[in-house]
């Protein structure tokens, strides 16, 4: 080792590969090859291991900045001015008069129903064949991964979301205008104010008392539920007449299903319907699961996974299975739009662990450890 | 961790997420800004008119390719769009700016070296043309890469290269003593 400081020729040339390298390194873009060279020749030329390392130590020091700022005085004086500033634009939104919701440029003045209806034990009761249904003479019936809008002999106007069917009558006639569904709908109900608007679904009828709402009643989901965005909405339970649920904006009323396992008929054998109501967020948050799906969002806010996976199973025509128990313990959040089945579950592993295989139609999730 | 940041801010309007993600960018951000108008207060208006306008649309992060060249190209335009309007206009060419408030040093919990050695690193880092000093700074300290700091200054990819390198060539010189002692010793 007796070779002083550039005194060779080799030394040189190396010198300037070994900058050229360091380079590449600092922004980010040697290449594999290029790094393993660059080892090879630090190791040949070990002087150059300190010009390395002190590089790499090398760290800005908020301390000796210009005027003496440190680094955290700035942070929160600086979010201090900011916060404030967060929430009176988002007050002033809320204030701003005439401001509609995104659903609003489509439903205008009319009062409007979201209603999923699920599980719809109704369905197997034979409801379909009895009196419900007599008033019923056409159905449509929207496959997975497709939505569908129809428009009612009343100019009542339907979306559709995926799974799910409408029974309806060709014309409206009498005192009511009947509707039953089977999965999720949004409607936009044309006035008629002799003529209210009842809506079937699962468990529930929703009188339509000028308003928008949402009702959902998949039937392979162990709830129906009915969220109401603005105005009222009348719910009533079947078999309970006396059980009669005013819902006020910004509510949801969320009814549970006895368990399929004990039969159709456990529920009126003394099982009371148990339901709740809770608050969902204003209407017109781009984010609210009830609404999002009319303009193909896919939203969620803080659901199981298990329910999750239904959505996702509706909205992609695919069979999701959950190869891990833990993961049907993990809450989700989320909105998508435009994504494919794989960036979902890409941004969904972000911050719930799992793995996911993809053939054709079907998508397991693993344990990812 | 700034991807689940982003995803809470966007998908959960979360502004504990929000102010964490604020945290940890405004020091930096606040640092470019200076280098455009060498005024404190401009400096940190500068960069919160810029978080501001990214909670606005928070509901389209996920469209935003490369967070950090938004947040640097914003506090740029914003910064530059400042000088414009203001009568005592500034020289916004980087090439011309002082850059005399980036301090780069060893950092002594990763490598001992002797205090004569750190002051010639400082000097030599201290003692680099600014637009080269920037750019290294960037590089080094916010921890962007070469082709994020182009995009950022509007330059290309192997001008910033280019300037690494020459602030690499400055340290070896500057080195090159010591280099020689430590050679000796090991």
């Amino acid at each position: 080792m007796l070779c002083p400081w550039n005194s060779m020729t080799e030394n040189l040339m190396n010198s300037s590969r070994i900058i050229e390298l360091m380079a590449k390194k600092l922004g980010k873009n040697a290449s594999l090859e290029e790094l393993q060279e660059l080892e090879r020749l630090l190791a040949e030329n070990p002087s150059y291991s300190l010009l390395e390392e002190i590089v790499g130590s090398l760290k800005g020091s908020p301390e000796h900045f210009e005027r003496n700022i440190p680094e955290e005085e700035l942070a929160d004086s600086g979010w201090g001015r900011l916060a404030g500033r967060l929430k009176e634009v988002v007050n002033m939104e809320d204030r701003r008069p005439g401001r509609m919701p995104r659903i609003g440029r489509w439903v205008a003045a009319a009062a409007v129903v979201v209603v999923v209806a699920g599980t719809a034990l109704w369905y197997f009761r034979g409801d379909r064949n009895g009196s419900r249904m007599r008033y019923a003479d056409k159905v449509v019936d929207v496959g997975n991964g497709h939505r569908s809008k129809i428009i009612l002999s009343d100019g009542t106007a339907v979306w559709l979301n995926a799974g799910s069917r409408l029974y309806y009558p060709e014309v409206f006639t009498g005192g009511k205008r009947e509707v039953t569904l089977d999965g999720e709908g949004f409607f936009d109900v044309a006035k008629h104010v002799d003529m209210p608007f009842l809506v079937h679904a699962g468990k529930i009828t929703i009188k339509v008392l000028g308003t928008r709402f949402n009702v959902k009643a998949y039937r392979d989901e162990p709830a129906v539920s009915t969220t109401l965005i603005s105005g009222k909405v009348q719910v009533m339970m079947d078999g309970e007449p006396d059980k009669k649920i005013v819902l006020s904006p910004n509510e949801k009323l969320t009814v549970m299903n006895p368990v399929p396992d004990t039969g159709v008929l456990q529920d009126r054998v003394g099982n009371a319907l148990h339901y709740q109501v809770q608050g969902v967020p204003k209407a017109g948050d781009d984010s609210l699961p009830e609404t999002a799906w009319i303009e193909n969002r896919l939203a969620f806010s803080n659901e199981p996974f298990e329910e999750v996976v239904r959505m996702l199973e509706r909205r992609y025509d695919v069979q999701i299975e959950i190869g891990d128990e833990q993961l049907r313990e993990a809450h989700l959040s989320g909105v998508f739009e435009k994504e494919t089945i794989r960036q979902v579950l890409d941004i969904l592993k972000m911050t719930t662990k799992f793995k996911y295989s993809i053939e054709g139609k079907k998508v397991r999730l693993m344990p990812d450890l | 961790m700034q991807p689940i940041l982003l995803h809470r801010i966007q998908f959960e309007n979360d502004e504990l997420a929000f102010r964490e993600f604020y945290e940890a960018n405004v020091f930096r951000l606040f640092q470019f800004a200076f280098t455009f108008v060498q005024n404190r207060e401009l400096s940190e208006e500068i960069v919160n008119d810029v978080f501001l306008k990214l909670w606005h649309k928070r509901g389209r992060i996920d469209q935003i390719e490369n967070i950090s060249v938004y947040l640097y190209v914003a506090v740029k335009n914003t910064a530059v769009n400042y000088l414009r309007q203001s009568k005592n206009r500034l020289d916004t060419d980087l090439g011309k700016q002082a850059v005399h408030h980036f301090y780069l040093s060893p950092d002594p919990e990763q490598l001992l070296v002797t205090d004569e050695l750190r002051r010639r690193i400082e000097a030599a880092i201290e003692g680099l043309p600014p637009r080269c000093k920037l750019i290294f700074k960037l590089v080094k300290e916010d921890g962007l890469s070469a082709a994020e700091v182009a995009a950022i200054l509007s330059i290309s990819y192997k001008t910033v290269t280019t300037q690494l390198t020459i602030a690499l060539r400055k340290l070896e010189e500057v080195l090159k003593p010591s280099l020689q002692q430590h050679r000796m010793k090991v």
